[in-house]
């Protein structure tokens, strides 16, 4: 029961925070709005009095936007650059975000306070920062260890196979060993992020090592609740095709709808980044109640820059503080 | 006695009857088109014996070369196209820096080197030709290559005088990485025999005088040769399915575990065949066509993708070109690592290409299985040089590629529709030379080795398609048929050039349209085949202003007349709307414009197009609220339709789609980063 209550708790603090959600979403669109906008212009600039872009408004043709990016491509391809940097500010936003984030999840109340929010975000910012950075090395080094023998088993193979199938095969189980190996890192940094704040402890690595040892511990757990998380932006990926495939975008209302839904969405991914860490970190407490009602283990255990408490005789890592 | 005589006259009769209908019917088995449907000046007997391990054809030839000069020939040559394989010097390899089409060679064994060796040669009952057989290097005087061979004659070859030539060669196939060769057990032998060029004579295509036009093997150019006919014996092992040029004829069991076929073609250019134990078959028939194709086991679920483009191709040449004469057709799908043996076309065989698991929204089996077809016809039985003459076959046959796709599978969903991402063929062949960085790169009308800073793609296939489609634009699809049709009846199983076919565009052209286009379309071929400018045309502006009446002081007989410039109480107001139409591009065509008027009206006008601007200019109570320049894309070739309209009433709907798509995009980036942490 402990994935149900964690879901569903989760839920519940990330809806209760709508005002820090819709701040999140702000800066989001506020940055975004910098890339856009000299998109809107450039296209109002270049193609604003033709009548040749019109075929594009009932779906897409392939002439049309081939001679536009032929001929006008180079400012719209100078601004795809600046989205992945623009993307990767957010990166640091979003580090800036997690200190304030899990300072109002642990509030009971949940109550939003723009002082407490980006104090604690400013006071974690270069924890954050530093684990964000660790985090982003094991994602490459994963990367590098999954597709260089990947790679090296398709060369080999594409020299002695007949079939094109089994290459395939090869291809797809390589791709989502990668991927659940890729889930499993995001996961550990959750708990991370989590047991870091916790114990307002300065060691980013002890962190991520506490989180790897309890993330393998409850394996299935943690597992399970990420991925049942993770299915509702699946979700809403699909239902917003859906309705782009159904309203279509082929008049000033519809279009209208559209920027609406695709806003409405945005906001909901935002929701769902708190939804993660206020199920997370209820299954963490969840777990670590568990241990301080008599069940003793060496797992679920947090840093603290405390001395280290004794169990059995051995070193504990975990923070007995109440979560 | 008499009773006796008529008896024995009764007996004879019958015999010579039975003998003669054995005869006949042997006869007509082996004859398939009866008049020939070509001259037949190079005609082939041969006999060939594959070792699938030493990836060796051992090979006899027995040739029949007829001279239909006037001149006197003392000289042969032959195109050895394999030893392009034999070494890192070869021309081919030169050019290509080993790699061809996606493929690269595989220098890492022996055995992926291909070559061939003349073992000898002689005029039958005659003269020994083995040791006068010397390379030659018409092309690029490379003396390393190896794929031209000159043969000196000690007895002419008079005019009329067929000579017939015994050779015995053996080819050693490359692994495949161009055309030809092989891959574990799969083979494609391409130009695996001594083939002899072709002999001009004084009046052919641009001969001056009699003359061999036999060129070294090059990596962009394909082949050119006489019709003949061909009966071919080859010997596999029994396990092994044979594909080939032409129509199975005998199938031998041999005691040594291989078996023995025997192909019969007519009429072709080439002799092409394939082997291997993997083949799984699937066949068809349309009308008299028997359809056969050798699959890959992993391939055979799109066995009716192949036969339904070959049916739908088949059914539109028929339809909009000419007829197919043959008999039958063989398509091969090579295995994965031997893809550089993919899409190549031989007269009734041709190599397609697919993949498993290929989404029927990517309709890249179709596109090979009609491009491949169509070499049939533009190469096949229009046997246009392809080394000088590139245009001629892959472009005019992109061209039809183009329709046909479009026809059967969508204008813009020829290529590729999937999960709503949509292209069609004839869209993307413009593309692919309207995006190029440098259109400019060389003109059409280049020798296909000649195109040394690259391009020979972009321009001889994807060029000639887009200007092919703009002559079907200004002309109509009907009066292009009916060129097309004209250029095939009259040079069909002959080698045609360039200048044939202007020829037939100039004589049809006055024929429907008299002088409209000019005295000829020879202004057409200027720009679009022997030049390299582009074509753009743009609507620059539309103005439009109110036409102010008089005001002032005005005399008026011994007086002045006074106006206020006040429109009556009933009077229209008129407004002097202004276009300006511009040609950015060097080519010039003839263009329409559409001018639409704010109540509804619209006019077509037309403009020559040789100016560099061009003004129209109303005065009428409506005003002008858009216009157009070949509204109806007739100029496939125009480089930018971005800029072919202007309206004074610009209706932002699409931007803004795409500006909020845009930004929903953008923020999903930044989420898919942010969310690493």
């Amino acid at each position: 029961m402990k994935i149900p209550k964690a879901y569903f708790t989760g839920f519940n603090s990330a809806a209760k925070l709508k005002k820090m959600v819709t701040v999140i979403y702000a800066v989001i669109l506020l940055l975004a709005l910098v890339i856009a906008v000299p998109f809107h212009s450039a296209l109002l600039n270049q193609a604003g009095n033709t009548m040749e872009l019109q075929p594009l408004l009932k779906q897409f043709n392939f002439t049309v936007y081939a001679d536009f990016m032929n001929s006008y491509g180079k400012i719209v391809k100078a601004l795809i650059p600046a989205a992945i940097w623009m993307g990767m500010f957010y990166f640091l936003f979003t580090v800036f975000f997690t200190g304030g984030i899990l300072n109002i999840l642990k509030d009971e109340n949940h109550k939003f306070s723009a002082v407490n929010f980006f104090s604690e975000c400013g006071k974690y910012f270069f924890r954050y920062l530093r684990m964000g950075i660790y985090l982003l090395i094991v994602q490459i080094l994963i990367g590098v260890i999954v597709f260089l023998p990947l790679s090296l088993i398709i060369a080999s193979n594409y020299e002695t196979t007949l079939n094109e199938a089994s290459l395939f095969y090869i291809s797809v189980t390589g791709g989502i060993i990668y991927l659940l190996l890729f889930i499993l890192v995001l996961i550990i940094g959750d708990y991370a992020k989590i047991i870091l704040y916790d114990n307002d402890s300065k060691k980013v690595i002890k962190s991520i090592y506490t989180a790897f040892k309890f993330t393998f511990r409850h394996l299935f757990g943690t597992y399970l609740l990420y991925i049942l998380i993770l299915a509702v932006p699946v979700l809403l990926f699909a239902v917003y095709f859906w309705l782009d495939s159904a309203l279509g975008m082929v008049s000033g209302f519809t279009i209208f709808i559209m920027f609406l839904i695709q806003q409405v969405f945005i906001w909901l991914r935002v929701l769902v980044k708190v939804w993660f860490l206020g199920s997370e970190l209820t299954f963490y407490g969840l777990i670590n109640v568990i241990v301080k009602t008599g069940h003793p283990s060496r797992h679920d255990l947090a840093v603290t820059d405390a001395p280290s408490l004794q169990i059995n005789g051995e070193e504990a890592e975990e923070n007995p503080l109440p979560i | 006695m008499k009773q006796h005589c008529k008896y024995s006259i009764l007996v004879y009769l019958i015999a010579t009857f039975f003998m003669l209908a054995i005869l006949s019917s042997t006869a007509f088995s082996q004859q398939l088109f009866n008049p020939p449907l070509s001259d037949r000046i190079a005609s082939y007997d041969m006999s060939a014996k594959l070792n699938p391990d030493k990836k060796v054809i051992t090979g006899t030839e027995t040739l029949y070369w007829k001279n239909t000069s006037t001149d006197k020939i003392s000289e042969l040559q032959f195109h050895l196209y394999l030893n392009a394989f034999k070494n890192t010097k070869s021309t081919f390899i030169q050019e290509s820096n080993g790699r061809l089409r996606e493929d690269e060679i595989d220098e890492s064994s022996d055995l992926n080197w291909g070559y061939i060796d003349v073992q000898s040669m002689k005029v039958k009952d005659g003269e020994d030709l083995t040791g006068k057989i010397k390379y030659i290097q018409p092309d690029d005087n490379n003396k390393d290559d190896q794929t031209v061979i000159s043969v000196s004659l000690q007895k002419p070859v008079l005019p009329g005088q067929t000579i017939t030539l015994q050779i015995k060669f053996v080819s050693k196939l490359p692994k495949v990485f161009a055309r030809s060769g092989f891959s574990d057990n799969y083979f494609l032998a391409g130009q695996w025999f001594p083939k002899i060029g072709v002999y001009e004579k004084a009046g052919d295509r641009y001969a001056v005088k009699g003359q061999w036009n036999c060129h070294q093997y090059h990596a962009n150019s394909e082949f050119y040769a006489d019709f003949g006919i061909y009966n071919v014996n080859i010997t596999v092992p029994k396990s092994f399915k044979v594909g080939a040029v032409g129509v199975l004829q005998n199938e031998i069991q041999n005691n040594d575990g291989t078996k023995t076929l025997t192909f019969h073609a007519e009429d072709v250019i080439d002799f092409a065949w394939t082997a291997s134990p993997r083949f799984k078959i699937a066949e068809a028939k349309w009308h008299n066509v028997k359809i056969k194709v050798l699959l890959q086991p992993e391939h055979y679920s799109q066995a009716s993708r192949h036969i339904n483009s070959a049916i739908n191709t088949l059914e539109y040449f028929d339809k909009y070109l000419g007829k197919y004469p043959y008999p039958n057709l063989t398509i091969v799908d090579p295995p994965l690592r031997a893809g550089g043996s993919g899409g190549m076309e031989y007269p009734t065989f041709f190599t397609a290409g697919c993949l498993w698991g290929m989404p029927e929204g990517i309709k890249y089996t179709e596109l090979v299985v009609v491009h491949e077809f169509g070499h049939n016809y533009f190469m096949g039985m229009l046997a246009t040089n392809e080394f000088e003459e590139a245009w001629m076959d892959e472009g005019f046959n992109t061209y039809y590629e183009a329709r046909i796709m479009d026809h059967y599978y969508g204008k813009n969903t020829s290529a590729i529709n999937l999960f709503g991402f949509q292209v069609g063929d004839g869209e993307f062949m413009r593309d692919s030379y309207t995006g190029m960085t440098n259109p400019k790169i060389a003109p059409d009308f280049n020798y296909s080795w000649q195109y040394k800073d690259g391009g020979y793609s972009a321009i001889t296939y994807s060029k000639t398609y887009t200007w092919m489609a703009t002559l079907e634009g200004l002309l109509g699809q009907k009066v292009m048929d009916e060129i097309m049709q004209a250029y095939f009846e009259r040079w069909k199983f002959r080698h045609p050039c360039g200048k044939d076919f202007i020829a037939v565009v100039n004589e049809i052209v006055h024929k429907e349209y008299g002088n409209k286009f000019g005295e000829n379309m020879n202004w057409f071929f200027d720009d679009v085949l022997y030049g390299t400018n582009i074509c753009d045309y743009k609507l620059n502006n539309i103005s439009v202003s109110r036409v102010e009446k008089e005001q002032g002081a005005y005399d008026s007989g011994s007086g002045k007349k006074y106006y206020t410039g006040d429109y009556g109480k009933n009077e229209k107001r008129i407004y002097n709307s202004k276009i300006i139409i511009s040609r950015p591009g060097e080519v010039i065509m003839p263009v329409e414009i559409l001018v639409h008027f704010d109540n509804g009206k619209e006019i077509l006008e037309n403009w020559d197009g040789k100016g560099r601007t061009y003004d129209l200019i109303y005065n009428r109570p409506e005003k002008v609220v858009w216009a157009k320049v070949d509204p109806y894309n007739k100029i496939t070739m125009d480089v930018n339709r971005i800029n072919n309209s202007y309206t004074t009433a610009p209706d932002n709907t699409v931007v803004n789609k795409y500006f909020t798509k845009f930004l929903f995009w953008v923020e999903n980036i930044m989420l898919a980063l942010a969310s690493l942490f």
